[in-house]
């Protein structure tokens, strides 16, 4: 297997819907329409044009997925709440 | 729209446990369980009317819009990102291993080696092709990504804090820095779990734990030969996804250590990785995100048995 030496560091949506359909639905109300502007923006979103190729375009969202966390503030405001747990699947 | 108190709605999904913990509306709850719910009728290799299922039982080209040309792209790419120990081409050498239900409900005796093989996706049209012989299995990416669009969704409704775990691989969303606990890998010291600081990030654990057989065969597939992963050790993940996580996860969990520290350190992420016996390699930037090591502290807490 050999190593790849690309560095990837253009902008990618994936995982990001356009808020304002999915904050027209919530003003709407349903659930339904919620989910359904969700799933239209997500279609959008995987039709989106960010690089040449569809290979390219999928390794930039890789490696954007794949990136350093941001950790947020040093000193935390307190009490920070527990927001989930993480374990094995 | 106004806020409610943070809280957490457990639901079953994706054969594991869907947990949302939030201050967002009873709506967008809804809404981020129902996409969840949406995902996974569509990418489980266990339906045979699901997407997925049609697409790697297609004789040729198959079409995976909405959203699932998307998932299939990334997971190849990610499979070139973690030089191959990720690979999402490997569904018949997991069905071989008797991973054919969504839990391990009974393993193969004799194993024949899988490899993975070529699959493609044509950007333009959407149109997925997996040649005969090569399944698509996006069990450990689908529940990261399913858990980044619901984080996502909750957030872009105004919360602020979201946080949507599937099947353990969870998502972060928050205005400030909320707290994540990591569980350990067994039973033992679940009362220590690890916990972290994070505003915005996803957390995947992989190794042998939890899905493996009484027979101690495992889910995770060694790509190099198309078999259950020889000595796999427990790989928890910080990345900026819970799908990117999930990938760089599986791929840590089973590759050598100085290949899973390449990986890690190429993408950025910050992970603790695991050995039988409890030694413990530690990669990226751990004091930022560290609050607690837990589990973590000394070696007898590590140590882990299959």
């Amino acid at each position: 297997m050999e190593p790849t030496s690309r560095r990837l560091r253009r902008p990618a949506r994936v995982g990001r819907w356009v808020a304002s359909g999915v904050t027209a639905a919530v003003a709407v109300g349903s659930v339904g329409a919620m989910a359904e502007a969700a799933e239209q923006e997500l279609d959008e979103v995987s039709g989106a044009a960010i690089g040449a190729t569809a290979a390219w375009r999928a390794e930039v969202a890789a490696a954007e997925m794949m990136a350093a966390a941001d950790p947020g503030d040093v000193t935390p405001i307190p009490p920070p709440p527990r927001i989930g747990r993480a374990g094995a699947s | 729209m106004r806020a409610d108190a943070v809280r957490t709605i457990t639901r079953p999904a994706m054969g594991a446990e869907v947990a949302v913990t939030t201050d967002a509306s009873d709506i967008a709850v809804q809404t981020a369980l129902t996409v969840v719910a949406t995902l996974d009728r569509r990418w489980s290799r266990f339906r045979d009317d699901s997407k997925l299922s049609r697409i790697n039982t297609a004789d040729g080209p198959a079409v995976a819009r909405p959203s699932t040309d998307r998932i299939i792209e990334v997971a190849l790419a990610g499979r070139t990102l973690t030089d191959g120990w990720y690979d999402p081409t490997l569904g018949q050498a997991i069905a071989a291993a008797g991973y054919r239900h969504d839990h391990a409900a009974g393993w193969a005796d004799e194993i024949d080696p899988v490899p993975g093989g070529p699959a493609s996706v044509d950007g333009d049209t959407g149109l997925v092709h997996v040649p005969a012989g090569t399944s698509i299995d996006l069990g450990g990416i689908a529940k990261g990504w399913a858990a980044d669009l619901g984080a996502t969704l909750l957030a872009d409704t105004g919360a602020l804090h979201a946080g949507v775990a599937v099947g353990g691989d969870l998502r972060v969303r928050s205005r400030t820095r909320a707290v994540v606990e990591i569980e350990p890998p067994g039973a033992e010291f679940a009362d220590a779990p690890i916990l972290v600081g994070m505003r915005d990030g996803g957390v995947a654990v992989s190794g042998p734990t939890k899905r493996r057989a009484e027979d101690g065969r495992l889910h995770l597939i060694d790509p190099t030969t198309g078999r259950p992963a020889a000595d796999p050790r427990v790989a928890v993940v910080i990345a900026a996804s819970a799908a990117g996580a999930e990938m760089l996860a599986t791929a840590a969990s089973i590759a050598p250590v100085h290949a899973a520290r390449t990986i890690l350190e190429r993408a950025g992420a910050t992970a603790w990785l695991v050995e039988r016996g409890g030694e413990l390699t530690t990669i990226g930037t751990p004091e930022r995100f560290l609050l607690d090591d837990g589990w973590l502290a000394e070696p007898a807490r590590r140590e882990w048995a299959l």
